[in-house]
C-alpha cells in the first residue's frame, strides 16, 4: 500500500484496474463503438473516399478502445496519440510499420533491453510508462486488445 | 618476513621445549610479559602466514604445553592465562586459520578457565563450548564500558591485521582478505567477551589496554576498518550509521569492500555512537550472524549456494529503510547503478512470467529473450487484426441495418468477465488466428448447456448459441441487474427470428463463448 500511495504521486492509475475493466470493456466497447459508427454511416455520403470512412473507423475503434479501459498508462497514451492525429489527419500504422520492418534485424543479435525497448514502443505511450508497472500495463493491454479484436469479429460477423 | 617464517617454523620445533622453561620460571615482572608478548606477535606473525596443519599442530602441542606446565604458582599460572588468552584472541583472528583453528582456540582458552584438562577436544563439543561462550557473550554486551574496550581491541586487532594483509598476500586474492578480515573481526569482537568470562576480566582488559594504547593514534582507522565488519556481518542489518544516501552490501569481499575501505570519512560519522549502539542492540545476535557468516564465506562456498544464503539471510532480518540492500554475486559489477540495474531487472523478469499466460504458446519458450519475442509478435498481430477488422468494418458500415445493430449491441453484450472468444466461418477472410472452428464448435456445444434441441442444421448453430447463450445469462442474474440492459426472451427469439431471415445470407452464426468460463477456446 505504501507503493501504491507513492505511486499515486506520480501517476493516478488503479492498481488492479484489470478487473474492472474486463467486466465492462466489451459493453462500453460496443456502446460508444455502434453509435459512432451510425454517425459515420449517417454522415457518409456516397462521395466521400473509402479512405476516409476508413480512417474514420479507425478512429473511433481506437477512441472506444480508450474509453473502454480508462485506467491504464496506455490508454493515455492511445487518446494523446489519436488527439494528435486525428486533427492532423495522419494514418496511425507507422509504429507498426517500422518496427516490422526492424523486426528481422531486431531478432537476430539484440539483446534483451532492446527487446524490452522495442515491446515498450508497442504500447501506446509506453515510453512515459514507469519500469515497474511495464509489465502491468503490457497485461492490460494485451487483454484489451485480445477483447477488442473479439468485439470487432463479432461486430463484423453480425453485420455482415 | 619469509625468511622469518621458516626460521621461525624451524625454531618453533624448538621452542616447545625452551618455552616450558621460560613459562615456568615465570616472574611477575613485565620484562618478562612484555618478552612473552613479542613472543607472541612474533609467533602471531608466522602462524599468520601458514595455513598448513603442520603449525596447527604446533600451535597445539604449544598450548598443551602451556597448559599442562605444572610448576607454574597461581600468580604465575594467572599471568600465564593472560597471556595464553591473549594469544588465543590474536591468534584466533588470524585470517588464514580455519573455523576449527578458532574452534580449538577457544574451547583451549575455555579449558585453560576451567581446570585445565586436557586442552585438545572433538569438534562437536567445542561448538558446544563456542554456542555456549556466545550466549554468554550477549549478558556482556549490554556493559558500555565494554562496548568500548571490545571496540578499542577490535580495532587493535583489525589494524594489525590491516598492515599485515597488505604486505602479506600469501595464497590469498585482493578480494578475499577483506573477507578474511571481516572473518577475524567477527572474532576479535567476541575474543574480549570470552576473556571477560575468565575470572581475571578486570586484569586482562587492562592488558588488553596496554597492548593497543599503542597503536591508539590509529583508532579511527580502526573504526572503519570496523565499519566495515559491521557492513559485512551486519550487511543484513540496516545499521543506523550508514549515511543516507542509498546503500548497497557486496557479499565475498568484492571490490566494494575496497571502495567502502577507501572512504573512511564517509564510514567515521558518528562512530563511536554507532559502535555503542550497534554492540548494545546487536551484540548477541551480530555474533551468532557474524559466525553463520564467517563460516559460509570461509567454507568458500559457491557463488550460488552463497548468494542464496546471504538472500536467505537477508531477508529475515531485513528492516524497512528507505534502501534496499542487495548482494553482489561473484564475478559481477558492483556499481551502484549496476545493482539497481540488475534489481529492476530482476523484477521484471519475474513479472514477465505472468504475461506467458497471456500470450498463447509462451508456456513452451524458455528464456527471457525468447518471450520478449514472442510477446512482441503477438501484440504486433493483435494491433494488426485491429486494424484489419476496422477496415473491414468500414466496409461492412455501409451496409449495416440499425435495428441489428442496436440489437446487436445487446446480443454481444457479456456481462461476465471472461472474454468472448467467438468462432467465425472457416470461409470468411478472417485472419488464421481463428482457424479452428469446426472442433472447437463441438468442444462447445459438448460442455454448454444446450436447452434447445433443433433438428435444422442451419438453425441448429443458432439455437445453441442463443440457448446457450440464454441459460447462461439466466444464471448471471446477479451480474447482469448491476447493468440496465437486461435480456428477456422476447428478445432473444426476435434475435433468433432477425437471425433467420438472414440465414441465407448468414455463415455459420457465431457462437459465443459459455459464460461460465469454462470454455477457453483457444485463440
Amino acid at each position: 500500500m505504501e507503493a501504491q500511495q507513492q505511486n499515486k504521486r506520480r501517476r493516478v492509475y488503479s492498481m488492479e484496474p484489470n478487473k474492472i475493466v474486463q467486466s465492462i470493456f466489451a459493453r462500453n466497447y460496443l456502446s460508444y463503438l455502434v453509435s459512432a459508427l451510425m454517425k459515420i454511416k449517417e454522415n457518409t455520403s456516397s462521395s466521400k473516399d473509402h479512405n476516409d470512412i476508413c480512417k474514420n473507423v479507425k478512429y473511433e475503434v481506437e477512441m472506444a478502445m480508450v474509453l473502454s479501459a480508462q485506467g491504464f498508462a496506455w490508454s493515455n497514451g492511445l487518446k494523446v496519440k489519436l488527439q494528435r492525429e486525428h486533427i492532423n489527419n495522419v494514418a496511425t500504422t507507422e509504429g507498426d510499420n517500422n518496427l516490422g520492418m526492424e523486426k528481422d534485424s531486431v531478432r537476430e543479435d539484440k539483446e534483451d533491453e532492446e527487446k524490452m525497448k522495442n515491446l515498450i514502443s508497442l504500447i501506446p505511450g509506453g515510453e512515459e510508462i514507469c519500469d515497474e508497472q511495464v509489465v502491468n500495463e503490457l497485461e492490460s493491454y494485451i487483454k484489451c486488445l485480445q477483447m477488442q479484436v473479439n468485439v470487432l469479429q463479432c461486430l463484423i460477423a453480425e453485420t455482415c | 618476513m619469509e625468511n622469518q617464517f621458516f626460521s621461525n617454523t624451524n625454531v618453533s620445533q624448538n621452542l616447545q621445549p625452551s618455552s616450558m622453561p621460560t613459562w615456568q620460571s615465570l616472574s611477575s615482572s613485565e620484562q618478562q610479559q612484555q618478552q612473552q608478548n613479542q613472543d607472541c606477535f612474533y609467533t602471531q606473525t608466522t602462524w599468520e602466514k601458514s595455513t598448513t596443519d603442520q603449525c596447527i599442530q604446533q600451535f597445539d602441542s604449544a598450548l598443551s604445553s602451556m597448559v599442562s606446565s605444572p610448576a607454574a604458582s597461581n600468580s604465575n599460572m594467572s599471568n600465564e592465562n593472560f597471556v595464553i588468552r591473549e594469544l588465543i584472541g590474536k591468534l584466533g583472528n588470524i585470517g588464514n586459520c580455519s573455523d576449527e583453528i578458532s574452534q580449538t582456540l577457544i574451547a583451549t582458552n575455555s579449558y585453560n578457565t576451567s581446570c585445565y584438562n586436557t586442552p585438545l577436544n572433538s569438534p562437536p563439543k567445542l561448538n558446544i563450548q563456542t554456542m555456549a561462550m556466545n550466549s554468554t557473550v550477549a549478558e556482556f554486551s549490554t556493559d558500555p564500558g565494554f562496548a568500548e574496550r571490545a571496540a578499542k581491541f577490535s580495532c587493535f586487532g583489525s589494524r594489525s591485521f590491516n598492515g599485515r594483509t597488505t604486505q602479506t598476500q600469501l595464497n590469498q586474492t585482493q578480494r578475499s582478505t577483506p573477507l578474511m578480515e571481516n572473518g577475524k573481526l567477527s572474532r576479535v569482537s567476541s575474543s574480549p567477551s570470552l576473556k571477560e568470562l575468565g575470572s581475571q576480566s578486570q586484569l586482562g582488559i587492562q592488558e588488553n589496554m596496554n597492548c593497543s594504547s599503542q597503536l591508539q593514534d590509529q583508532i579511527e582507522v580502526n573504526n572503519n576498518s570496523q565499519e566495515e565488519s559491521t557492513i559485512s556481518e551486519n550487511g543484513v542489518k540496516p545499521s543506523p550509521y550508514v549515511n543516507s544516501r542509498k546503500r548497497k552490501v557486496s557479499s565475498k569481499g568484492k571490490t566494494k569492500e575496497n571502495s567502502t575501505s577507501s572512504n573512511p570519512p564517509m564510514a567515521c560519522e558518528g562512530v563511536e555512537d554507532s559502535n555503542s549502539k550497534r554492540m548494545k542492540t546487536n551484540d548477541g545476535e551480530k555474533i551468532e550472524n557474524g559466525k553463520v557468516k564467517t563460516e559460509e564465506e570461509l567454507k568458500g562456498g559457491t557463488n550460488s549456494n552463497d548468494e542464496k544464503q546471504n538472500k536467505s539471510n537477508t531477508k529475515p532480518p531485513e528492516a524497512p529503510k528507505d534502501y534496499i540492500h542487495v548482494r553482489a554475486r561473484r564475478g559481477q559489477a558492483t556499481d551502484s547503478h549496476s545493482l539497481a540495474e540488475r534489481v529492476r531487472r530482476e523484477k521484471i523478469s519475474e513479472r514477465m512470467k505472468l504475461l506467458q499466460d497471456l500470450v498463447p504458446g509462451c508456456n513452451k519458450v524458455t528464456g527471457k529473450a525468447l518471450m520478449l519475442d514472442e510477446i512482441i509478435n503477438y501484440v504486433q498481430s493483435l494491433q494488426r487484426q485491429v486494424e484489419f477488422l476496422s477496415m473491414k468494418l468500414a466496409t461492412v458500415n455501409t451496409r449495416m441495418d440499425l435495428s441489428i445493430e442496436s440489437l446487436i449491441s445487446k446480443d454481444i453484450f457479456q456481462p461476465n468477465n471472461s472474454l468472448a472468444h467467438p468462432i467465425f466461418p472457416q470461409d470468411s477472410s478472417a485472419p488464421s488466428y481463428y482457424g479452428q472452428q469446426n472442433p472447437a464448435i463441438h468442444n462447445n456445444i459438448s460442455n454448454g448447456n444446450v436447452t434447445h434441441n433443433s433438428v435444422d442444421p442451419l438453425e441448429n448453430g443458432l439455437f445453441q448459441n442463443l440457448g446457450m447463450h440464454l441459460s447462461s445469462l439466466s444464471g448471471f442474474n446477479d451480474a447482469a441487474s448491476q447493468y440496465p440492459l437486461t435480456f428477456s426472451e422476447d428478445d432473444l427469439h426476435s434475435i433468433v427470428q432477425m437471425g433467420f431471415g438472414q440465414t441465407d445470407n448468414r455463415k455459420t452464426p457465431i457462437q459465443f463463448q459459455n459464460l461460465n468460463g469454462t470454455n477457453q477456446l483457444p485463440l
